[in-house]
């Protein structure tokens, strides 16, 4: 068998034991674990999507949250149950009052209409570079916030929205994380991802040599948005109640964070990066009691200014975990994309 | 709609365009000399005005006394936060520097919670600043005319202090050029740290005026005015200082005209409105009122 | 008649340094005595600006050292090496286009003990008067020709002991070229070193005294620039001789 074709085995061997788990703990774990299960793998959801923009192309969005949001709040009216609607939404027209989507085609809706979003904001947006495109995308959060603090007919404003019908288990999550890393584990490694790569590393250049840079970043920041989305519809379902201060920058600091520890770029550093900071605060948390959510949080950015110091590619950098090691792909999971991230390359230009 | 009513409103807008331009001027003395946005420039302003509510202003301290405490408090943190962190990184990459940035506002942001509490606290003000003054049928707050003042004295100061003085001109010379800057034997480390002071004294500056002019300060005050000094750097021009000033008074015209010209019931919508003119901007000439080139030399 | 031996002021000893995964420079050997002009010959991408640039401890060098007055200068960030006396015109002139000429020379003069400042400048402004007509201007808006007096007054006001100049001749017309170089003329006279790296070799010749010529990143010849002309390689290759 040769090396890649082991990767692929292990890739199916691990997607096959999430799902095994998943299915394990509905079937007889306590509450607590199940909850466990499901929150982390939402993180994992959230944080391989981020990766898609942030780690391959380059692109510092922290809008992701935003798109979260609208999913979560598309995917909760495409399922609100029938009988509540008029108490709840007693605005909202005739055709919206006697139409209920079932699950998957809610949660589908709520992503394509993350997805859209991201297609509109992405226009002015994707001009931007650096840290102000980063701070951009920001805006798409207070943006987000704001509308749906305000659109009380359809939000229920600040208060938000309760009794959304419990539809998520740990199978749904595991299975769109499963879905969510092959996606993104087949973009790394193709001409695509090749493209992304190119735009991270030297988008002048890229453009020079013909590469439609818009849209290619559209793509990625699409396709992004779209899992946040469905994440969003997924949350949504598991809590029963959203509102708008759920989506907020806590949140996104949250899923950067993990993002950034991970690894930039390395997909295997997202799934250990969420699974790991998400786990360890609930460890802390439980053996310290209630009220330290303050002090967890202090303390991520405590470490992750660390790791940016000591350690600026993060726990992976933008390696996989791969039995085929000697990967020597041009692609971004390859040599080249391996060679200038972080600061572990001080430009000769600067002293 | 008569000539009083907008000239209130024009009034209004220029009082919280001068904060806004206040703090975009910090942010982008910033962003002109390390290419880093202080993400925690926002938490700068907010540690300045809780603290001046909490420790100053209840003890009747003299008004322009309160408010150099406030920049005092706000300079001095800007330049522990450079050493402790930026300084270390910078040799590292753009995203690892926005990550510090990040981490940085987070700190303070969850610091300050933990320390205050989430509840506005009131800001005490001498009777000088909270009166309205009237004028031809058009009322001014006390306090806003102090901002008024303050915005014009500081970009005086301003301006003179980075044409006149050595250290003033080396902090622009390294902006624009730092290889450059390296040849005529300028350690960029005192420029730099010029800069952060004198953006985050802005930013405390801010913040006091803020207590001032709304009467009472949040922990969370910080995250919304910062995304707001951004987007008047962008109106007024990515790179440039005189347009960040610029950008904020035109922010601030737009964001009280758009509430006052419009029905109530819009007014809730004015921070995106704010943002949507952020996107706008960008479509339509991304480089800003004043813009300076993007590209910089080193 | 015997003179005294002159000290060196620069030594460069086998000197490699790479450029984003190139070699540019494969063991590059150089000295510059003092009071001399010294003149770096070479085309394009033969690494003159690279050698500059290490010189400057703008680039760091994968090997090889540079000593500067016999001090070993490899440890130093560039502003300390340019403390030691040494005034860097760089490619392009580097003047601070959005500063005016009062700043950029006040920038010039960074190093300057206030109280030796504005002797300097009335000197430096003497030799180009031009410049005092365009004081107030920005330095982006002066003529190509008005910014490389710039660059060098801005350099002389430094009251530099190595005065280093990069392709001072590049982007000027002819009349404006020769200018610049009788200005190189005036400053060697004064008894400053000059290092020089240019493309122009006839007028670089000119004004040198030792001449070096570094093609694809190594001294390829080297001599009094009586001798480095008479080379029929350097005639053929920047002389326009056949």
């Amino acid at each position: 068998m040769t090396r890649e074709r082991l990767d692929t085995v292990l890739y199916w061997l691990l997607a096959a034991g999430a799902i095994a788990v998943a299915l394990w703990a509905q079937a007889g774990w306590n509450n607590y674990a199940v909850r466990l299960l499901t929150y982390s793998g939402l993180y994992v959801i959230l944080v391989v999507s981020l990766n898609i923009v942030n780690g391959f192309v380059g692109i510092f969005s922290l809008g992701h949250i935003g798109f979260m949001a609208v999913g979560a709040y598309v995917s909760a009216l495409a399922t609100y149950p029938l009988a509540r609607r008029p108490a709840t939404f007693p605005t909202l027209p005739e055709w919206f009052q006697s139409l209920a989507l079932p699950y998957p085609v809610a949660l589908l809706l709520g992503g394509a209409a993350a997805a859209l979003v991201a297609a509109v904001i992405g226009f002015p947006l994707l001009r931007l570079r650096g840290h102000y495109l980063a701070l951009g995308s920001l805006a798409l959060l207070v943006i987000v916030e704001q509308l749906a603090v305000n659109l009380h007919p359809v939000t229920r404003g600040s208060r938000g929205l309760a009794g959304i019908p419990m539809l998520t288990t740990p199978l749904w999550v595991w299975a769109v994380a499963v879905v969510v890393v092959y996606v993104a584990a087949r973009i790394k490694s193709s001409g695509f991802g090749l493209l992304l790569g190119a735009i991270r590393l030297d988008d002048v250049a890229a453009a020079a040599s013909g590469v439609r840079l818009t849209r290619y970043k559209m793509s990625a920041f699409v396709v992004s948005a779209f899992f946040a989305g469905v994440a969003g519809g997924l949350w949504a379902h598991l809590v029963g109640v959203i509102a708008p201060s759920v989506f907020s920058y806590d949140l996104t600091f949250r899923v950067i964070v993990m993002l950034i520890i991970g690894g930039l770029g390395s997909i295997t550093g997202s799934v250990v990066g969420a699974l790991g900071l998400f786990l360890l605060p609930e460890a802390f948390t439980y053996l310290e009691g209630a009220g330290t959510h303050g002090l967890s949080q202090l303390l991520l950015a405590v470490v992750l200014v660390l790791v940016m110091i000591f350690r600026p590619n993060g726990l992976l950098g933008r390696r996989e975990l791969s039995l085929a090691r000697a990967r020597d792909g041009a692609g971004p999971g390859g040599r080249l994309g391996a060679r200038t991230t972080g600061a572990d390359r001080p430009n000769p230009d600067d002293a | 709609m008569n000539g009083t009513y907008l000239l209130q409103q024009l009034v209004n807008g220029l009082a919280i365009g001068s904060l806004y331009a206040l703090l975009a001027v910090g942010l982008s003395m910033v962003y002109g000399i390390l290419r880093l946005i202080n993400f925690a420039h926002g938490e700068l302003m907010m540690v300045a005005a809780m603290a001046s509510a909490t420790f100053l202003a209840g003890l009747r301290v003299w008004p322009p006394l309160l408010l150099v405490g406030g920049m005092l408090l706000g300079g001095v943190l800007g330049v522990v936060v450079e050493r402790v962190a930026y300084s270390r990184l910078r040799q590292a990459s753009e995203v690892n520097l926005l990550v510090t940035s990040l981490a940085v506002s987070t700190f303070l942001a969850t610091g300050a919670l933990m320390l205050w509490s989430g509840q506005p606290r009131r800001f005490e003000r001498v009777e000088v600043l909270s009166r309205l003054y009237e004028v031809g049928g058009v009322f001014v707050r006390g306090a806003d005319i102090a901002i008024l003042a303050m915005a014009v004295v500081s970009m005086a100061l301003l301006t003179w202090l980075t044409s006149r003085t050595r250290l003033g001109v080396a902090m622009r010379a390294v902006a624009e050029d730092l290889r450059v800057a390296y040849l005529m034997g300028i350690d960029p480390s005192r420029p730099i740290l010029l800069a952060f002071f004198l953006g985050s004294m802005l930013a405390g500056a801010a913040g006091v005026l803020w207590g001032w002019k709304f009467g009472q300060v949040a922990p969370t005050m910080g995250f919304v005015p910062m995304l707001k000094a951004f987007v008047a750097a962008v109106i007024g021009g990515i790179g440039s200082i005189p347009g960040a000033f610029l950008g904020g008074i035109v922010l601030g015209l737009a964001e009280v005209f758009f509430v006052g010209l419009l029905p109530a019931t819009y007014s809730g919508y004015r921070d995106v409105f704010v943002f949507a003119l952020l996107f706008l901007m960008l479509l339509v000439r991304p480089t800003g009122i004043l813009g300076v080139s993007l590209a910089r030399k080193a | 008649m015997t003179t005294a031996p002159r000290t060196p002021v620069l030594q460069v000893a086998g000197l490699h340094v790479s450029y984003g995964g190139v070699r540019a420079l494969r063991g590059v050997d150089l000295e510059v005595l003092e009071g001399e002009t010294a003149v770096v010959l070479g085309a394009n991408g033969a690494g003159k600006t690279t050698l500059l640039s290490a010189i400057s401890n703008l680039v760091r060098p994968e090997a090889g050292t540079i000593r500067l007055w016999g001090r070993d200068t490899r440890n130093m960030p560039p502003h300390e090496v340019a403390a030691l006396g040494v005034a860097h015109v760089p490619e392009g002139r580097g003047v601070f286009a959005g500063l005016t000429v009062r700043e950029n020379l006040m920038m010039g003069a960074y190093r300057v003990p206030a109280s030796e400042r504005r002797a300097l400048e009335a000197q430096v402004t003497e030799l180009f008067p031009r410049l005092k007509e365009r004081w107030g201007w920005r330095a982006g808006n002066l003529s190509g020709g008005e910014q490389q007096m710039l660059a060098i007054a801005r350099a002389l006001v430094a009251r530099p002991r190595l005065l280093v100049l990069d392709e001072p001749s590049m982007g000027l017309a002819p009349l404006l070229a020769r200018e610049t170089f009788r200005a190189i003329e005036q400053i060697k006279r004064t008894g400053v070193t000059v290092l020089l790296v240019e493309q122009n070799a006839r007028l670089a010749l000119q004004v040198a005294d030792r001449a070096w010529v570094l093609a694809g990143g190594v001294v390829e010849a080297s001599g009094t620039a009586e001798e480095v002309a008479r080379l029929g390689s350097v005639r053929r290759a920047y002389l326009g001789v056949a």
